[in-house]
């Protein structure tokens, strides 16, 4: 599977378009994985939206994730859920996840990495790459030389997230990440599927 | 002559004269339209809030100056900034002064935050204090900077997500994991108040020429420090200097850059 293109959705920087048809737009311009990211909709409404993804999703090929929310994601039968460091530990969720089931944790540190790896982590993704604006608490940007360091550290993929566009995208994958993860590059473009498909081709120009 | 990466994107730049929207200080906007008419840009100089979206969709670059900023100012930038972000048209800042006083720094750490900007252009001094170590700015001048530049410059862009390029007697373009020096230029470009506007617009127009932001921000530089050279072999003191400066950008060739210019890998 790949994490190349990862696209996470988000109400209030889509101008309004829906986690469901921001879903829809971006599988349709080659995102590789879809996460769900709503902190504020309540349990009930989050099912409802993740079943909608689910059946987005399905048979695209790209990887359907449901941000920190175990539960929404085993109900709508989501391919994972991506941790940090205010959920559960993976240490609680390996074990209540079917087999095969993605967790992927937010990480900050080498050491957090190697932890995560070690609990049994599919992917890790870190957070901020580069100072962002998407996310108020995000802090500042922790820099290509982490992700360089990471991803000799580790065996599992590697994402980067924060700060990223169609510009930089490139020198992530440069410092040996698998993946981008992006939000406003992405679902705050006029035309999403567009934007996706630019931000696949940039990608396939600078990769390695 | 061989063509070089740099040669290309200038020859680019040279048939499709790409429109560069400036939202620059008043001290240099005539120097800078006309730099980047001689880049082989088109300039358009539109500030207000009514119409800058309207401009910026048929631009190939965007370039912001903080030079002569006020809080209407800055928000044109950000609503200009956002349109631009949305159409992947990028962004060249100069945080003219960052570092002299708390609104010019604040100012250029919002628009760094709230746009996607690609290429982040300024003094040894305003580098520094936006990447957060001891640097001295006396009002629009550097003063020196504690550390080395290169590695400075080289770690901000790998942390930052821009292109940075720190100007200087060598000036340093780094994204984070390559890192160019361009050793041309010359000294009498430093006795005519614009130069360092002049070379964002020019990055500008070689921003919209080319996607990789270092090259493209390399052969900028590179551009305008061999017209520096050869103007400086033209004039008797800085007035004639400023005029030889434009006359030697315009006159410059794709070969000439490849030929002249001087850039090495840090």
């Amino acid at each position: 599977m790949s994490y190349e293109l990862y696209v996470v959705t988000d109400e209030e920087l889509s101008h309004g378009v829906s986690h469901v048809e921001i879903a829809r737009q971006a599988v349709a311009g080659g995102a590789d994985v879809i996460q769900l990211r709503d902190k504020k909709l309540p349990g009930r409404d989050l099912f409802r939206i993740a079943c909608d993804i689910r059946a987005v999703t399905a048979g695209s090929g790209a990887l359907f994730i449901v941000n920190d929310r175990l539960d929404i994601a085993l109900a709508s039968n989501a391919d994972g859920v991506h941790i940090g460091k205010q959920d559960l530990p993976l240490s609680v969720i390996r074990p209540l996840a079917p087999s095969p089931f993605i967790i992927g944790v937010s990480v900050s540190s080498v050491e957090q990495a190697k932890v995560s790896e070690e609990e049994g982590a599919d992917y890790v993704a870190i957070s901020p790459v580069f100072s962002t604006g998407s996310k108020h608490d995000a802090g500042p940007g922790l820099g290509l030389g982490l992700v360089r360091e990471i991803s000799e550290a580790v065996s599992i993929p590697v994402i980067g997230i924060g700060g990223i566009h169609a510009d930089n995208a490139g020198n992530i994958f440069r410092a040996g990440a698998d993946g981008v993860a992006v939000i406003s590059a992405v679902v705050s473009q006029p035309d999403i599927t567009e934007a996706a498909r630019a931000f696949k081709l940039r990608i396939r120009q600078f990769r390695p | 002559m061989q063509e070089t990466p740099y040669s290309k994107i200038f020859a680019t730049a040279r048939t499709q004269t790409p429109l560069i929207h400036h939202i620059t200080n008043y001290v240099t906007v005539n120097d800078c339209a006309n730099i980047t008419l001689c880049a082989g840009g088109a300039p358009v100089m539109a500030h207000s809030t009514d119409e800058i979206e309207e401009m910026v969709q048929y631009a190939g670059a965007l370039v912001l100056n903080i030079g002569t900023l006020d809080l209407a100012q800055i928000e044109s930038m950000l609503l200009v900034g956002k349109a631009a972000g949305k159409r992947d048209i990028p962004i060249i800042l100069d945080p003219v002064g960052a570092g002299a006083t708390t609104l010019r720094t604040n100012a250029a750490r919002r628009l760094m935050t709230e746009l996607q900007i690609s290429v982040l252009k300024g003094n040894a001094g305003e580098i520094g204090v936006l990447a957060g170590v001891d640097a001295k700015v006396r009002g629009v001048d550097s003063a020196g900077i504690s550390g080395d530049p290169v590695s400075i410059t080289t770690e901000y862009a790998g942390r930052s997500g821009m292109t940075i390029v720190m100007s200087g007697q060598t000036d340093i373009v780094s994204d984070g994991t390559r890192t160019l020096l361009v050793e041309n230029g010359h000294p009498l470009m430093g006795a005519i108040s614009g130069t360092g506007c002049m070379a964002a617009s020019v990055t500008g127009v070689f921003a919209a020429s080319g996607k990789d932001r270092v090259t493209s921000s390399t052969a900028a530089l590179a551009a305008f420090g061999i017209a520096g050279e050869r103007a400086a072999t033209l004039a008797k003191g800085p007035g004639s200097f400023k005029v030889a400066l434009f006359d030697s950008l315009a006159a410059l060739t794709p070969d000439d850059l490849a030929e002249g210019a001087r850039i090495r890998t840090a």
